[in-house]
């Protein structure tokens, strides 16, 4: 033990405090829980059908984030002083927004009569709300800003000073990301990558705003614990076992990625 | 193969306006206080600034070009064949040594092809490899090839990137303060080694540096920079052995004044001091030229004042010292303002004044001074060279 160098003790009793706040919930779920019960509740034709679409939906949001998040986090990290600040601030709007103000907001540009949705409509006759897309579209709204910030942090601290030296070598552009920019910001990525993945997960504001609640199409594992929660024909033992499903895929998500981080980077 | 430089940058207050050439095979040594504008000429050659105006160009292409109506050429760094070598290594973290070596030769596909060069295929990983194994074999380091940077001390970092920047066979290197960041020890041996290295790379060189060693080991000629400007450039010989401003003077560890030359071989400074020098004045300056007049420290003969003494507890030495040089030289009064520590014991600094005297510790204890003290200095006359000052601006190329 060190002595001397140690925390104020009087911090033990806040830090107690915060950690049965995020703690005791979950422990309150598993006591709950009508374990019997639990198996059937959870390979129940509707659970499955939720948890296959929000897996499927969830993989494709955040594919989507990487795809552009990157980028937008390399525009945002490399600009000047003003435009990255304004940049950061308008990407990270989402972040405290809450997700049923982005449902309304998604709904009014992409709706039928939405400034998107309406030349949508008329010249293409796609139709966005309250389809499997507008799913992966709500996910992907409220889940960008979290790749997005994660990965530009990882940028700044990576600096551009290897990418300077790596030019001056004779790397492109391209090489340079690829070769230097890229592996120096990937823990920052993949971090980003399931912070992303976990809030697509369970996002379920807007979807419920902007894609609806239809079995099959837009009932994600959230909007179907909400749906059993309500006790539309379902007990409120099977809303308690699907959240426990979610927390279990969860669980397993953060394992992959601690096994990831906390094997060194030792590839030959 | 020929490296002209010839640049205007500005930022705020500051400007930068020099010119610059070096030759294959050659080294310049830029040399300059800190904000003089050195790092800023490097980093506009490299193309990682763009000048106000000016030009750069490498055996008569052009890679910058930039005038009043705008920029005409601007080639991106990774197209110059400019190698940069900084203070920090910057290994790439996440490779090799091996690896690093190798980044070069394998990323050579993105670059303007010239001459000779045009015949090389881009490397494959293989080849890359086998010619990086060579490189880091020339810095002595083969035997770490498959270590991470972490792995390695400061001294084999640098070697490993001085591996990677000829690695990529640039046609110019710029190496920037490369020994700072080192021990002395670990900057001597990284010294030889590059002096090594350059001759066998025949490149064109430009070192910044304000270590004057750097200079003397690393460079066939040297340039001073300050506040922007080139003051003088030429031989070490001439530039460091006959120095023309303060900044070289302090380099070479001299006193540097200026005044006229007067009869008798007395240099009369503009406070109306005189200071006489034991040589004749070659050449033979006209009536009333400037002149340029340095003297080491250690002929600065520091004679403790009559009232400083009264205290003293010093024997007849401080006496006698007033006395060897006193049939030439002039004594004139000054307070000392800070001792310092020395290679040979104690630098003393004055106020108000830009001469410095260097003595013995036991010298000093038998002056009986402090900071502070009232002192007479004398210097003596057979240490002071002089020589016409040069125009301030140095003409190169």
């Amino acid at each position: 033990m060190r002595d001397g160098t140690g925390i104020p003790r009087l911090f033990y009793l806040p830090a107690a405090v915060a950690f049965a706040l995020l703690v005791l919930p979950i422990v309150g779920l598993l006591v709950r829980a009508d374990w019997p019960r639990v198996p059937a509740a959870i390979v129940s034709a509707e659970a499955l059908s939720a948890l296959g679409l929000s897996l499927q939906t969830a993989v494709t949001a955040t594919v989507l984030c990487v795809i552009v998040g990157v980028p937008l986090a390399l525009v945002i990290a490399r600009s000047g002083p003003r435009i990255s600040g304004l940049l950061r601030a308008l990407s990270t709007l989402p972040l405290v927004m809450p997700p049923l103000v982005g449902g309304i907001a998604l709904l009014y540009l992409l709706g039928r009569n939405g400034l998107v949705g309406g030349v949508l409509d008329l010249a293409f006759g796609i139709r966005i709300p309250f389809t499997t897309a507008a799913v992966v579209i709500a996910q992907s709204f409220v889940a960008l800003p979290f790749l997005v910030i994660s990965v530009e942090g990882a940028l700044r601290t990576a600096g551009t000073r290897f990418e300077t030296v790596a030019a001056t070598l004779g790397a492109s552009r391209w090489t340079v990301f690829r070769r230097i920019t890229l592996p120096l910001i990937l823990p920052g990525v993949v971090a980003g990558t399931v912070l992303c993945f976990a809030r697509a997960l369970g996002e379920f504001g807007a979807t419920a705003l902007f894609a609806g609640n239809a079995a099959g199409i837009t009932r994600t594992m959230p909007l179907a614990i909400y749906t059993a929660f309500n006790g539309a024909g379902v007990s409120q033992d099977s809303a308690i076992a699907l959240s426990l499903l979610l927390i279990v895929v969860a669980v397993v998500i953060l394992l992959l990625l601690r096994s990831w981080r906390t094997e060194p980077e030792r590839r030959p | 193969m020929t490296l002209i430089a010839d640049l205007e940058v500005r930022r705020g207050d500051f400007t930068l306006d020099a010119r610059i050439r070096v030759d294959r095979g050659e080294t310049l040594a830029l040399l300059g206080p800190n904000g003089s504008g050195k790092s800023t000429m490097l980093a506009a050659i490299a193309g990682l600034l763009t000048p106000r105006r000016g030009q750069v160009d490498v055996d008569g292409l052009a890679l910058t070009r930039v005038d009043e109506a705008g920029r005409s050429v601007l080639t991106p760094p990774h197209r110059r064949r400019i190698g940069l070598l900084g203070q920090e290594p910057l290994l790439f973290p996440h490779l090799s040594a091996l690896e690093n070596v190798a980044f070069g030769p394998r990323s050579k596909g993105g670059r303007a092809v010239r001459g000779a060069a045009a015949d090389l295929p881009r490397a494959t990983a293989a080849d890359a490899r086998s010619r990086a194994l060579c490189w880091l074999d020339d810095v002595g380091l083969s035997g770490l090839a498959a270590r991470k940077p972490a792995e390695l001390s400061g001294g084999q970092q640098q070697r490993v990137a001085i591996a990677r920047a000829l690695a990529a066979e640039p046609d110019a290197l710029l190496l920037d303060e490369p020994m700072a960041a080192l021990d002395v020890e670990t900057a001597a041996l990284i010294r030889s080694l590059l002096r090594e290295r350059l001759a066998a790379a025949n490149l064109a060189t430009v070192i910044v540096t304000h270590d004057v060693v750097d200079a003397l080991v690393l460079a066939d000629r040297v340039a001073i920079l300050d506040d922007g400007r080139i003051l003088d450039s030429g031989e070490a010989s001439d530039v460091l052995g006959r120095p023309a401003n303060r900044f070289a003077a302090a380099l070479a560890g001299l006193n540097l004044v200026e005044g006229t030359l007067e009869a008798g071989g007395v240099i009369r400074l503009p406070d109306g001091r005189p200071v006489r020098t034991g040589d004749a004045v070659t050449p033979m300056p006209d009536a009333g030229d400037r002149v340029t007049a340095v003297f080491p420290p250690t002929a600065v003969r520091i004679v403790a004042s009559p009232t400083v003494r009264a205290s003293g507890t010093t024997s007849s030495d401080g006496i006698d010292a007033a006395s060897p040089a006193g049939d030439q030289a002039v004594p004139f009064p000054a307070t000392v303002a800070r001792l310092e520590p020395a290679v040979r014991g104690v630098r003393v600094t004055f106020a108000g004044d830009d001469i410095a005297a260097e003595c013995s510790v036991a010298e000093l204890l038998a002056l009986g001074v402090g900071e502070g003290s009232t002192v007479s200095l004398s210097i003596d006359p057979a240490f002071v060279t002089a020589y016409p000052a040069k125009s301030p601006l140095g003409v190169m190329g």
